[in-house]
């Protein structure tokens, strides 16, 4: 064991070489270290995050982006979606579940996503605090957009434009916060949740002033006055819709019948009758409608003809609001396999939207990124078996130029072995520390990044069984390093050695 | 690691023998360019001290080193109390080297990271004994060196680093000590201070200082005193 304390005595006493040679080595250590982490974290996080989700339907765009961006929520959204084109694809047979995403917003960096809870409860998120939302303003924090925030139920706040801290503030629409969520949801730890109608809500107000100029004053919506068009959702066909188009919507009554059956949509009931208000309000006095949602109002008995006009006519309103309505995505689950043949194809082929499958875009983003991790292993690699050879150098020359070193504690008793055993010892030592700095550095790197780049921290992570690999690696470098040293050091002629010292 | 002797070997050794002695016969040592030395017989008693002398390129140095037992004479025997070398392995020579010699060099030599103590440390773990800081601390005292236990040896003046080696010499208090050259490089004060020195009772049992040198100076204070011939070619 004193061999050991003598190897390590002799490596400070010399500390510039012995630091380089750690230093180095640490260096293709942590390279190897973090890449490792970065799987590790990466292949978690998606596996976590994908959920389940079979597919994304998004506007047309890089399918990767659409994954990143409505699933990972790391990019910026394609575009936006008709929501009711999305629900035709939400109707079919092979769709299990279908979850409508609305994006935009953020709070202090945290995106606010407007999604029926469904959306959390893919990722079996709990509410530890308060409770679901259920209406359009209410919200769901992440847990760390809780904890970073501050922000506790009941507390309000609104969102700004767009994914960066700073951008248009709608601060006429206050979120209040109901719920908080349980931490390890994945992505959902960071979001902000809430009724898509919330997002509607938010942005949907320049497209009542396009629909309704007449009533914008009663609707006092003169605070958004300067703010048109600002807004991509703004900058709609559906601007330009009139009554008449609407009417030939009755058309599709069957299929719309159908999947208010599958019990998609939750409408945003207090638009819905605004809408309906309006047109009742719009209309003639003496038409027989304005009689008829008086005898509603006033809980009177009308006859069944009645009743389906103002049935036909609600629906119309429903139909009104809903076209309108535009999502950034709809995340889809198959009820089958077979639906990956067909949906996708379907969707990329008749609609104007595109069909991404997360499973597929994240093999092609690793497909992209492994080359440049590939050359990145190899480098660590160069640099690790580069010290090595420092480490070789660095023991060869303390060796050469101490060889009466070597003699003295051969005269003091101690064997041939001890020596040898002395200079591998020296080396495993560098190597060891070597990679102790950059298991350090790795960590150091992995809780210093996420702050950098404004990400989610991520925690410390405990060694990896490769980093122990690594180790056992390290320890091999240090050992060969040093065996052409230490069998050196083992044939030294004690004799020859103290003479050469003795007339230098 | 360290041979495989029983540490109380050499006790043993010395309390059955008689009179311990380390003994040469007929030494001859041949250096691996084929040129031979033969060597006088030579006899030391324990306690005893001697001088060895002859000019350079007589074998002094190679004769120290093969009672040293780092150098393995082509014929002859050299005995070590009741222990013929010969008859042991190399690793027990070493141990053997470690625990009942000490060396003395002319040029001071020490392990570069360690301070005075811890050199004196090393040279008694090395040698496979108990650490003794009481008897170091005593011996340095004895050698005026304890206020430098702390210093790297490099850092020591040269009569701080002449009595540094004696201390490293007699740290594990040895029947022997050799050394080679010890004062060629001292003025004749040093010198004198040397000679005080060693005749100085360091340890509790005497020591033998087998001294091998070429310098004349060295000859009135020993009575024992083997002459080397030069070898003819």
């Amino acid at each position: 064991m004193y061999v050991l304390t003598l190897a390590y005595k002799r490596l400070v006493s010399r500390p510039g070489s012995s630091i380089l040679s750690v230093l180095l080595f640490g260096i293709g250590v942590s390279i190897i270290s973090l890449i490792v982490l970065a799987d590790r974290q990466v292949q978690q996080s998606i596996e976590r995050n994908l959920a389940g989700i079979d597919l994304v339907v998004g506007a047309k765009g890089s399918p990767l982006q659409l994954i990143l961006s409505s699933v990972l929520h790391a990019d910026y959204p394609t575009g936006n979606i008709s929501m009711q084109q999305a629900q035709r694809i939400a109707e079919h047979p092979l769709v299990k579940k279908s979850v409508p995403l609305a994006l935009g917003d953020s709070y202090k960096g945290f995106r606010i996503v407007g999604a029926p809870v469904d959306y959390p409860r893919l990722y079996e998120a709990s509410v530890e605090e308060g409770e679901w939302y259920e209406h359009a303003m209410q919200a769901v924090l992440g847990y760390n957009v809780a904890r970073r925030t501050g922000l506790n139920v009941g507390d309000t706040f609104y969102g700004v434009h767009g994914f960066q801290d700073v951008g248009h503030a709608h601060d006429d629409h206050i979120y209040t916060v109901t719920g908080i969520l349980q931490p390890g949801a994945g992505v959902v730890d960071n979001l902000i949740l809430t009724p898509v109608e919330s997002v509607w809500k938010v942005h949907e107000e320049h497209d009542h002033r396009e629909h309704y100029p007449e009533k914008e004053v009663q609707h006092s919506h003169e605070k958004n006055r300067g703010y048109g068009g600002a807004h991509e959702n703004h900058n709609r066909e559906s601007s330009t819709h009139t009554h008449d188009e609407h009417h030939m919507h009755n058309a599709n009554t069957d299929a719309h019948a159908a999947y208010e059956q599958a019990g998609a949509l939750p409408l945003d009931e207090s638009s819905f009758e605004e809408n309906i208000e309006q047109r009742i309000s719009a209309l003639p006095g003496d038409d027989p409608l304005v009689k008829i949602h008086e005898k509603v109002r006033d809980g009177k008995d009308i006859s069944r003809e009645q009743m389906e006009a103002y049935q036909a006519f609600m629906e119309e309103g429903r139909r009104e609001v809903e076209d309108d309505r535009e999502i950034t995505a709809l995340l889809l689950v198959y009820r089958s396999a077979a639906a990956n043949i067909q949906i996708p194809r379907m969707i990329n082929e008749t609609t104007h939207m595109q069909a991404a499958s997360p499973a597929l875009e994240m093999n092609r983003l690793f497909s992209l990124l492994s080359f440049g991790i590939e050359v990145l292993r190899w480098l660590a690699w160069i640099i690790i078996v580069i010290s090595g050879m420092n480490i070789f150098v660095h023991l060869w020359n303390t060796l050469r130029q101490g060889m009466h070193e070597i003699a003295l504690l051969r005269v003091l008793g101690a064997g041939r072995l001890k020596v040898f055993f002395l200079l591998t010892g020296q080396g495993a030592m560098l190597a060891i520390a070597g990679w102790l700095l950059g298991i350090l550095l790795s960590r150091g790197v992995w809780l210093l990044l996420p702050s950098l780049y404004f990400m989610p921290g991520m925690g410390l992570i405990a060694i990896q069984w490769q980093e122990i690999m690594l180790l056992v690696y390290a320890f091999f470098t240090g050992l060969l390093a040093s065996v052409i040293p230490a069998v050196r050091a083992y044939k030294t002629d004690v004799h020859f050695a103290l003479k050469q010292y003795a007339h230098a | 690691m360290n041979g495989c002797l029983p540490a109380d070997f050499f006790t043993n050794i010395a309390k059955n023998t008689q009179k311990s002695m380390l003994t040469a016969n007929q030494l001859k040592y041949e250096y691996p360019g084929g040129k031979g030395l033969a060597f006088p017989d030579l006899n030391c008693g324990e306690g005893e001290s001697m001088l060895i002398m002859g000019d350079s390129g007589s074998g002094k140095t190679t004769l120290l080193h093969l009672l040293a037992g780092i150098l393995q004479p082509v014929s002859g025997s050299i005995w070590l109390k009741d222990t013929l070398y010969s008859s042991l392995t190399a690793s027990q020579r070493d141990n053997i080297r470690g625990k009942e010699i000490g060396m003395v060099f002319q040029k001071h030599l020490f392990i570069h990271g360690l301070t005075v103590i811890e050199n004196l440390l090393a040279a008694q773990k090395l040698a496979g004994l108990q650490p003794d800081s009481s008897y170091l601390s005593d011996l340095m005292q004895g050698l005026e060196i304890y206020h430098l236990k702390g210093e790297k040896p490099h850092r020591l003046s040269d009569g701080e680093q002449q009595r540094f080696s004696i201390a490293r010499a007699l740290a594990n208090r040895p029947a022997y000590i050799l050394a080679d050259e010890p004062t060629s490089s001292l003025d004749d004060n040093n010198c004198r201070r040397f000679m005080d020195l060693i005749r100085q009772p360091l340890t509790p049992k005497p020591v033998s200082w087998i001294v091998a040198t070429h310098d004349q100076r060295l000859t009135k204070h020993f009575s024992t005193i083997y002459h080397l011939k030069n070898p003819e070619n």
